[in-house]
């Protein structure tokens, strides 16, 4: 398969998941994104995919399991000043770490889906 | 809260997954109901990406033709799979999915590893290729 369309496909794949789950379609996109790009592209990429797949399942949530203001309004807040941070010291982290991160909460998650 | 969502902020800006982290914050440190959590899981994720995306749009870091090859059919299929969610009995998914994770962490963890190994300039290169992209952006600016 071409890997447009291996990208294609687990684009589709995390969709699914992202919807289903109501999260977690990241954890079907990067493994393949970091196959085929390089470097830090690879996470950069999937939280550009993850961005309209989150909107859809945060829709979906705020239809069916609405949060309070009260608990939204931090979490909204801490966000964009966590995405802040975080895209200026993207460059800084090296690409081993940020592979270990991913792939250790990962692990986690599913040890917790088992259990 | 919002010390928990700055933390998950940064990671989820870096695409590691810190909605894992903030989940795991808001359900067991903060006693929010597991569904609510979700919801706000996927809000808070919107502004944080929206914002590292603009940092690694200005860094070179996006590929367009990646994203637009993934984000489209993903954006249609999550809509796919918000309408099959209560067509389909969820718990019985849990576990292949958690087979799923384990094999893609590992694949992650090992994966880096022996990419190292084998080529240690890659992760140079990559920085090198960074320091570039910047220096055309600051260029066209």
């Amino acid at each position: 398969m071409k890997a447009a369309n291996r990208q294609r496909l687990a684009g589709a794949a995390a969709g699914v998941v992202n919807g289903i789950f109501g999260g977690g379609g990241g954890t079907v996109l990067l493994p393949v994104l970091a196959r085929e790009l390089p470097g830090r592209q690879a996470f950069a990429v999937c939280v550009a995919a993850m961005l309209p797949m989150c909107a859809v399942s945060a829709a979906a949530g705020l239809l069916h399991a609405p949060p309070p203001l009260w608990q939204a309004a931090p979490c909204l807040a801490g966000g964009l000043l966590g995405g802040v941070l975080g895209g200026l010291t993207f460059g800084k982290v090296p690409v081993g770490l940020l592979r270990a991160a991913a792939g250790l909460f990962m692990v986690y998650g599913g040890v917790r889906y088992l259990l | 809260m919002f010390l928990c969502a700055l933390t998950a902020g940064t990671l989820s800006a870096w695409g590691v997954g810190g909605g894992t982290l903030l989940l795991l914050a808001l359900t067991l440190l903060l006693g929010v109901d597991q569904r609510q959590a979700q919801t706000l899981n996927l809000l808070f994720f919107l502004p944080a990406a929206g914002t590292a995306l603009f940092f690694h749009s200005r860094h070179g870091q996006l590929d367009a033709a990646a994203v637009r090859r993934t984000a489209l059919p993903g954006a249609l299929a999550a809509l796919a799979g918000a309408l099959a969610a209560g067509m389909v009995d969820i718990s019985l998914l849990r576990r292949p999915f958690g087979v799923f994770l384990l094999y893609a962490g590992a694949s992650l963890l090992l994966g880096g590893r022996s990419r190292r190994q084998k080529g240690q300039g890659r992760e140079e290169s990559q920085e090198q290729e960074d320091r570039d992209n910047q220096r055309k952006m600051e260029k066209t600016e």
